[in-house]
This record gives C-alpha cells, structure tokens and sequence, in this order.
C-alpha cells in the first residue's frame, strides 16, 4: 500500500498537490477507507480561519497609536510622525488648558513650556519612550562604561559641547547601565540609562541644538522630568524622583 | 553611527497587525496592550539588527518570543491570566446570525488546540505567512510547522465531523 502522509493529503485538500499526485491520491481515497477517512476530516477543517479570529479583536487603542508614533518619530525622524489635521475642539480645549496651566505655573513660580513649543513635543516624546521602561528592562544589562566612554569621545568631535563621560550617580543610588544613541527628527539624542533596585530606570537625554527655553520641572503620570539647556544643548533627565534630585543630577552633567 | 531607522519609519504601518496577533495570542486587551509596546520598544531598540527582509516576521518573531518568555515567567511563578470576556464572549450581534455562529465555533475549535499546533495555524492560516516564514518566526524546521499544521487541521475537522448537529460543515458548504 502507497504510504500517504496527512501533509500530503492536506494539501491535496487545498488543491495545492500537482494532477498527477492529486489523482493517485483520489484513487487511494477511493479504494481505503482509513484514508478516506483522513481526507474527510481535512476537507472538513476548510473553514474560514481568518474570519474567525479576526472576530472580537478591539480596535487598536487610540494611545497605544500615539504612543508608537512617538516611539516611532524618537528614532525614525519626521517622516513618521502623524500630522494633526483636526483643530476643532479638542484643539481650542487644549490652548484653554495651557493658557490655563500658564497662569497657574505663573502664581506658583514653577516654570512649564507650553505645549506647542519645540522643546515641550521633544520632551514629551522622550517622556512617552522612558514610560514604558521598567527596572526588569535594564536590569540584567552589564554595564558597559567603557563602550560608552568611546562613544562619546567619537561623538564629540562632532558635537563637542556633549560631557566626556556619563556622570556619576552612585550617590543617588544609581548605576550606570548604557548609552544608546537615538535619533529625534533627523538630529542625533544621546541616551544615557541608569538602574536603581525599585525604581524605574532613569534616563538622561541630550541633543544639540540651539533653540533657547527656560528650564522646566514636568510631573508626569508616571515619572518626572526636568529639562534644561547649557552649552549648546538641549538636556532632560527622566525619572521616578523629586524635582531636587533631578536639579542635582543635572548640575552633575558637567555641561 | 546613526541606528537603522527602517524600523522606526515602517512601525506605524504594522501596528494593526501586530496587535491582532497579540489579541490573538493573549485573548485580551490590556495583556495586549502591555504585549504589544513590548514588541515595539524592543523593535526599535534592536532596530540596527534587522536586515533586509521581511519586516512583518520580523517583528512577529519578536512578539512571538516575548509572549513565549511572559508565558514562561507567569508559568514559573505560578501566574494565571485573569483576562476580560473571551473573544467569543465579546462578538457582537450580527446581520448574519448563521454566519456568525460558524465562526464562533471556528474561534473555539482554534482556541481548544494544543499552543504548538494553534500557533502554526495563526500564523499560516490567519496571518498569511508561508511555511518557511513560519518556521523562521518559531524558530522550528519547516517539516515541524507542516506537521503541527496538519495535525491541527486534522483535529479541527475531525471535530467537526463528530459535532453531533454538524452545524459549522453544514453552515460552512453555504457560504461563498
């Protein structure tokens, strides 16, 4: 007896065998019952596989959308970014809660950037990628200070105003982990990554770049962040800690 | 050294596709949602490592293996999912109840497959992929994702033979 096997028969089912097989395989089905059998079961399993589970699926949520085109415009520049075509009232809404955010910063001597301001979007798409990052992330990775320190030294004979080296935050509790370098509509961002056992990582990011902005403290849903300009630099440092913290970690940049 | 930024640039475009996958794969939202950020933020971060190719398997493998390591993880440490409604719980009504009913029971049949088999069938029946992306993804050899793949398509139409009413063979004939 021929030895037929079931991914021949299923595929013959598909229609996928050549003629020739497909009717030695017919004539097989006609004379054995056992592979009879098999070959119903495969024509019965044509069924409409896709329709099925596309059954139920929720649309994407809106903010997984937004938050991968951040993620997305972090390291991929422009291009990616979604482009607001509807200013109708969620625009206006959002100018009366800035005006608004405006006025109480003004009263409370705490410093915001508007959210349209360039530095403000940069911010928030730097904020919106550390979001996500928990301390499992980076935990297991082996620091690499000296990968980092090469880095560095290649990037500022380019950008000479970045600091020699990543600043030291043991007395914060803090270790160095890496430094990756990202890419934010077309400009380079360094990104430097610290671990602190129970905590989120923190994140120092820095871009040259000549746009002037008064430094800012952000609190966020998650973490906080401050940014801040020196030297040609635009710098944020992002992380679970209170608003002194993350003024006494950006004193220690050393830029 | 600029990182690739092919990935960045085209991630928008698989969005949809991957949440469905990781729909499928959790049977939930919110695990979805954490499943799918996951993907993406270890996509771009290993961007600089993906060749040309296939974009979509590419990220696929990622998710496929993250959700593989959740599953490991929540396993040892003796995790059960406590989800929302099942996919099928949540199909809303339809214009077409017959319809409707066939695909309910395909949804359960695929989802009563072993992990193995139900895997190879997502990915090759549902999703489009061809034997070998299949196998790239699951990082298996070709012959195991056409045997898983019969294997299943076996059981699930062996399944519907033995229904006693015969409801989906019988729905599935009518329909175009």
């Amino acid at each position: 007896m021929t030895k037929l096997t079931d991914e021949e028969i299923m595929a013959w089912a598909d229609g996928e065998q050549s003629t020739e097989r497909g009717k030695e395989i017919e004539a097989l089905i006609a004379i054995n019952p056992e592979i009879a059998a098999r070959a119903a079961s495969f024509e019965a399993s044509k069924l409409p596989f896709k329709s099925a589970m596309d059954q139920g699926v929720p649309p994407v949520p809106s903010e997984l959308i937004d938050q991968v085109a951040q993620w997305s415009q972090i390291s991929a520049g422009p291009s990616a970014a979604p482009v607001p075509e509807d200013k109708s009232g969620f625009y206006w809404a959002g100018v009366a809660a800035t005006v608004l955010l405006l006025l109480v910063a003004t009263f409370s001597g705490i410093k915001y950037l508007d959210s349209f301001h360039p530095v403000e979007k940069w911010a928030n798409a730097i904020v919106s990628y550390q979001n996500f990052y928990v301390a499992d992330t980076i935990s297991h990775i082996e620091s690499d200070r000296e990968a980092a320190l090469a880095k560095l030294s290649n990037l500022r004979q380019r950008y000479p105003a970045l600091p020699a080296s990543p600043p030291d935050l043991t007395a914060q509790g803090y270790e160095f982990k890496r430094l990756q370098q990202l890419d934010f509509e077309n400009k380079p961002v360094l990104q430097m990554v610290f671990y602190k056992p129970g905590r989120r990582p923190l994140a120092i990011c820095l871009m040259p770049d000549g746009v002037d902005f008064q430094d800012a403290f952000t609190k966020h849903e998650l973490l906080n962040s401050y940014v801040w300009q020196s030297n040609q630099l635009r710098a944020i440092v992002v992380a679970e800690e209170e608003p002194k913290v993350l003024k006494d970690i950006a004193k220690l940049i050393g830029v | 050294m600029l990182l690739n930024n092919a990935v960045g640039k085209r991630l928008p475009d698989y969005l949809e596709a991957l949440w469905r996958f990781a729909f499928r794969l959790t049977q939930s939202s919110e695990p979805a949602r954490e499943l799918t950020q996951k993907t993406c933020l270890r996509a771009l971060e290993y961007q600089a490592s993906f060749k040309e190719g296939n974009l979509k398997s590419w990220l696929f493998k990622i998710m496929h293996n993250l959700w593989r390591d959740d599953v490991r993880h929540n396993v040892r440490a003796g995790l059960k999912l406590v989800g929302e409604a099942t996919p099928i719980e949540q199909i809303a009504s339809s214009d077409n109840p017959e319809r409707q009913m066939l695909l309910q029971e395909v949804q359960g049949l695929i989802n009563k497959l072993p992990e193995a088999q139900r895997m190879v069938l997502l990915l090759n029946a549902v999703e489009g992929f061809t034997y070998q992306e299949t196998a790239e993804i699951l990082k298996v050899p070709v012959g195991t994702v056409m045997s898983r793949l019969a294997r299943a398509r076996k059981k699930i139409g062996q399944s519907v033979l033995n229904s006693e009413t015969n409801s989906v063979s019988q729905t599935a004939r009518c329909l175009p």
